[in-house]
């Protein structure tokens, strides 16, 4: 299962201590700042990914973020985890990108390329991955910050303290504002998905039954 | 939503995580770094610049640049100026030229003077809707936004772009800023409307309350250039940047 936090080593060696290269990328050290790309990446692009829809757009999105965030590295507080930080970058370039995205291309034309091109992971069943695609889809329909703090939460595994981090706000409005978002997507599934309203009512009734 | 519902949702939405299938993660290190090193080369504001490249920016810069020209007044008389921001036609801004009294403040971040939050947050607390640089691709967000407000009598929002090297503040009360020499301030235009542009190397700025007094806990050394406009609604904006002139004021025009 993908959880999305890196480990950082040097070609091979043992886990570094994150904060230390940290503190070397905040004195200029690229080479540090590499290895703080290497481990975190794969949260970043997928980040990306959920927001903008293209696997191209995402790399572009995930590359700028990590330009930025070496640029505002004078901006990271030393002690805390630097992954929140990061994804609050790349989500919000993403969201920017989205935005421009929206006046160049219609966004059913996006969809319909990306879905051509994904492979589902090992670990994923067919039908579950299809599901999870649609569920997807769906969340387009939410506003770009529910969409944010749902794909942190539940994509990408980021806790309620991470998503806090993330999106600068105290962990109870990280609670509040996840069951709000929460009721639009079920608003939106309801009205517009009932293939995947059946499938979370069947998922209910299931464990109703256990 | 029952708190059983949301947790059931929550439960498949995480399954739906784990099941989502994702593009296989592209190596990024290579592309990042050429990056970092095009940018170095650029110099720290180039990416604004090639922003400010769209025709439409273009022109603007262009035509504000000719404005300033016409409008730059050297202030030559190094006295209070009390009056100067009535002589600019700006209501709450106020420049003083002259030595600054006491000892040098320090320059401090937004964190030191105001909250991090989001702007979804911001727009929450102030009432008034906030406005965004745009460039050929719309709005432009920040990468932070600071909100300074409790226990404040003067609100304010902070935008911060770090790529771009500007900050940019909106208050509806207004600002104080004192330094010199007296060729430091310059009359320019935002949008045709009166504005106070003070070059970059060293002014000291205080945020004034809705009377116009000066507050303290903010009074700090500005190193970056800084363009002073006000917008309709009775809100002022201050940019802070390391932009040139004409760069800023056409950065301040797309501001909406």
């Amino acid at each position: 299962m993908y959880t999305g936090r890196g480990d950082l080593s040097a070609e091979g060696g043992p886990p570094l201590d994150e904060q230390a290269v940290a503190l070397r990328a905040q004195r200029g050290d690229t080479e540090a700042f590499g290895l703080l790309v290497r481990a975190h990446e794969e949260a970043a692009f997928r980040a990306a990914y959920l927001i903008v829809r293209d696997a191209d757009e995402a790399k572009d999105v995930a590359q700028e973020a990590f330009v930025r965030a070496y640029r505002s590295l004078g901006r990271f507080q030393a002690g805390r985890p630097f992954r929140p930080w990061l994804l609050r970058i790349v989500t919000n370039q993403a969201i920017n990108n989205r935005r421009s995205a929206k006046r160049r291309t219609a966004a059913g034309e996006r969809l319909e390329r990306e879905s051509s091109g994904i492979t589902a992971s090992p670990e994923a069943d067919v039908v579950a991955g299809e599901q999870a695609a649609r569920i997807w889809e769906a969340m387009a329909g939410l506003s770009a910050d529910d969409q944010r703090l749902l794909y942190l939460r539940y994509f990408l595994d980021a806790s309620e303290a991470e998503a806090a981090e993330a999106i600068g706000r105290p962990v109870g409005t990280v609670k509040s504002r996840s069951h709000r978002a929460l009721k639009r997507l079920r608003a939106i599934i309801e009205e517009r998905y009932p293939d995947l309203a059946n499938a979370f009512g069947g998922r209910l009734a299931a464990e109703a039954e256990r | 939503m029952s708190e059983i519902e949301v947790e059931r949702m929550e439960t498949w939405l995480r399954s739906a995580g784990r099941a989502f299938a994702y593009p296989e993660t592209p190596s990024l290190a290579s592309g990042v770094l050429a990056r970092l090193a095009e940018r170095e080369a650029e110099g720290p504001v180039a990416a604004l610049r090639e922003r400010l490249a769209a025709p439409a920016l273009r022109l603007a810069a262009a035509g504000v640049a000719a404005a300033a020209v016409v409008f730059t007044v050297s202030l030559a008389v190094p006295q209070s100026r009390e009056a100067l921001a009535d002589f600019f036609g700006l209501s709450h801004v106020r420049v003083e030229v002259g030595p600054v009294l006491g000892p040098e403040p320090p320059v401090l971040a937004p964190e030191n003077y105001a909250r991090l939050t989001t702007l979804e947050e911001a727009q929450a607390r102030v009432d008034f809707p906030i406005a965004l640089p745009r460039d050929e691709d719309g709005p432009m967000l920040p990468d932070a936004v600071f909100l300074r407000d409790e226990g404040s009598t003067a609100p304010a929002v902070i935008l911060v772009y770090d790529d771009e090297d500007f900050d940019l503040t909106q208050s509806r009360t207004g600002f104080f800023g004192k330094g010199g020499p007296p060729e430091v301030f310059e009359e320019v235009e935002v949008g045709g409307r009166p504005a106070i542009w003070i070059e970059e190397g060293g002014h000291v700025a205080w945020f004034t309350d809705a009377t116009g007094r000066l507050t303290v806990e903010a009074r700090r050394l500005v190193e970056r250039a800084t363009l002073l406009w006000e917008g309709g609604l009775e809100l002022t904006f201050r940019l802070e940047t390391s932009l040139s002139q004409a760069e800023a004021i056409a950065l301040a025009e797309s501001v909406r």
